[in-house]
């Protein structure tokens, strides 16, 4: 509860900030393209990092050897975990929609089509997750990712860059907040995210499970 | 049966290659206890973690029951205790611990739960089954571990170093579980440090040395083969004289030494040099693993 409190309390002090600088219109359409931005940019970086602090924990205290002994796979045991967790956080992102909508006066459109977006965003997450976490399995170092993808992925998915526009998860993140914003996206661009998305979470399970086996060839399992 | 053929292992940084293993082959029946013992370096822990498929050989192989490593049937064919301090969740309770370990290897919610808590009155552990795992002391942590390991019923046990760092009455009730289900026919394989253990338990002894198996047998084959070298020799009167270049130790009182031939008939050439001395008594000695271990792992040596 406290850690949802103080996401708003950042928001309406980010929204503030870019007022007095005018930075946003007086519509409210920018503040609620930011506010969909901070809030998807936050379920990212939650998403992205489950794996590598997972991994990262479970090293610690000895548990990832009783992964690999389950016989059940390193990659399953991560998806799932991430994915149990994953109701959580859209419970939380889905309160905080409402919460600050309501606070900002956003008139966000609320239809179907906005399952299978968060959807793809979330999979392409996930998938960007599974290379962080095979960086972590190999290395050890997650301070330092973690760093990274705060740095990279919220700025990336609150701005909308055009040089970025058809990168699988800002492509989720603008098909989302125009469907939110009660636009709609083209075929294409389902299309394209779809594929992205396919994309992206193969290559994350290919390299967390090469990760996996590199490990296993080098003995670095379960090293801390 | 643990069939392990010709395994070989080297780990290579920028700098150098170290080879670990060297066509390292070994066999583990059920109902059979198995001593891996070697120095430390030796490979015993690289052995285990190959087996464990937490290691992957760079050749050789590694099955199960006739299961390879990497089909999905071979890791339901043992259970690892790896490290007797890791590999519990410790915001959990031991009865969370085991029935999480029990599901993830396929059983029943229902199922699990009984399981768990079978394995907790064994072990003695029911009275904390709901306290915070981080909570409990070493010598309860090694016990749950243990059944952590054990929590599917396996039919092989691998554990590395047991009973290292627990006390006495922890040790003896391990080595005690380790007895029973090597009776009940289940295969263990076991590495440590600790000769009296390896002794106490062991129905078979292998040793590392250098990353090579220096002697594989049956423990009974192995004392035997040690023991008809040893004499100890109980005089009537003391010797005064350093007639025996082959005696390796001679008491305080001159009248008991420890002989060691390289053949039963060199007996009689001592009893000769002896004579001047009355002997009052001749004993061959079992020699105890440690002595074995050190005299295997000084050189290699292949018996």
């Amino acid at each position: 509860m406290l850690s949802l409190v103080l996401i708003g309390f950042i928001f309406y002090l980010l929204v503030g900030f870019a007022r007095a600088a005018g930075a946003l219109d007086a519509s409210g359409v920018q503040t609620a393209k930011l506010l969909v931005g901070y809030l998807l940019g936050l379920l990212a970086v939650g998403i992205i990092s489950g794996p590598a602090m997972q991994v990262s924990r479970e090293a610690r205290s000895g548990t990832l050897e009783n992964m690999v002994l389950s016989g059940q796979g390193l990659t399953a045991f991560f998806v799932v975990q991430v994915l149990a967790r994953l109701w959580l956080s859209l419970l939380q992102f889905g309160l905080l929609f409402a919460v600050l909508g309501t606070i900002f006066g956003a008139n966000f459109v609320f239809s179907w089509q906005l399952l299978p977006a968060l959807f793809l965003f979330s999979l392409t997450s996930l998938g960007l997750g599974l290379m962080a976490g095979a960086v972590i399995l190999l290395f050890k170092e997650v301070s330092q990712i973690f760093t990274l993808v705060q740095l990279l992925v919220f700025p990336a998915v609150i701005v909308e860059l055009p040089q970025l526009q058809w990168f699988p998860l800002t492509l989720g993140a603008g098909v989302f907040r125009k469907l939110i914003l009660g636009g709609s996206a083209a075929p294409l661009e389902w299309a394209i995210l779809l594929l992205g998305t396919v994309v992206v979470y193969s290559l994350g399970v290919y390299l967390f499970q090469s990760a996996d086996l590199l490990a296993r060839k080098k003995g670095l399992l379960g090293h801390e | 049966m643990i069939q392990v053929e010709s395994v070989e292992k080297a780990y290579t940084s920028r700098k150098n290659t170290v080879r670990v293993l060297e066509r390292v082959s070994l066999e583990v029946r059920p109902g059979e206890v198995c001593a891996l013992l070697g120095r430390n370096g030796s490979g015993k822990t690289t052995t285990i973690r190959i087996i464990c498929g937490l290691v992957l050989p760079d050749a050789g192989r590694v099955s199960i029951n006739g299961y390879t490593l990497g089909e999905p049937e071979y890791m339901a064919q043992f259970g690892a205790l790896i490290d007797t301090n890791r590999g519990l969740y410790p915001r959990l309770s031991p009865l969370e611990n085991l029935q999480y370990t029990c599901m993830v290897r396929g059983m029943s919610r229902q199922a699990a739960v009984e399981r768990a808590k079978h394995l907790l009155e064994e072990l003695g552990l029911w009275d904390k089954r709901n306290a915070p795992t981080q909570t409990l002391s070493k010598g309860m942590l090694s016990k749950l571990a243990f059944a952590n390991a054990i929590a599917h019923d396996p039919p092989f046990v691998l554990l590395d170093e047991p009973t290292l760092g627990l006390d006495i009455d922890a040790a003896e009730a391990l080595e005690a579980q380790i007895r029973q289900m090597a009776q009940s026919g289940k295969g263990i394989l076991l590495t440590t440090h600790q000769m009296e253990v390896a002794e106490r338990l062991a129905s078979r002894v292998a040793i590392l040395s250098k990353g090579r198996i220096a002697v594989d047998r049956p423990k009974s084959e192995l004392m035997a083969m040690f023991a008809r070298q040893t004499y100890r020799v109980v005089l009537a009167e003391p010797l005064l004289e350093d007639i025996l270049p082959m005696a390796h130790s001679l008491d305080e009182t001159r009248t008991v030494l420890e002989v060691s031939l390289e053949h039963p008939r060199q007996i009689y050439e001592l009893m000769d040099k002896l004579r001047p001395a009355p002997i009052k008594h001749i004993e061959r000695l079992e020699a105890d693993l440690g002595e074995i271990f050190k005299t295997l792992t000084k050189e290699p040596h292949h018996v």
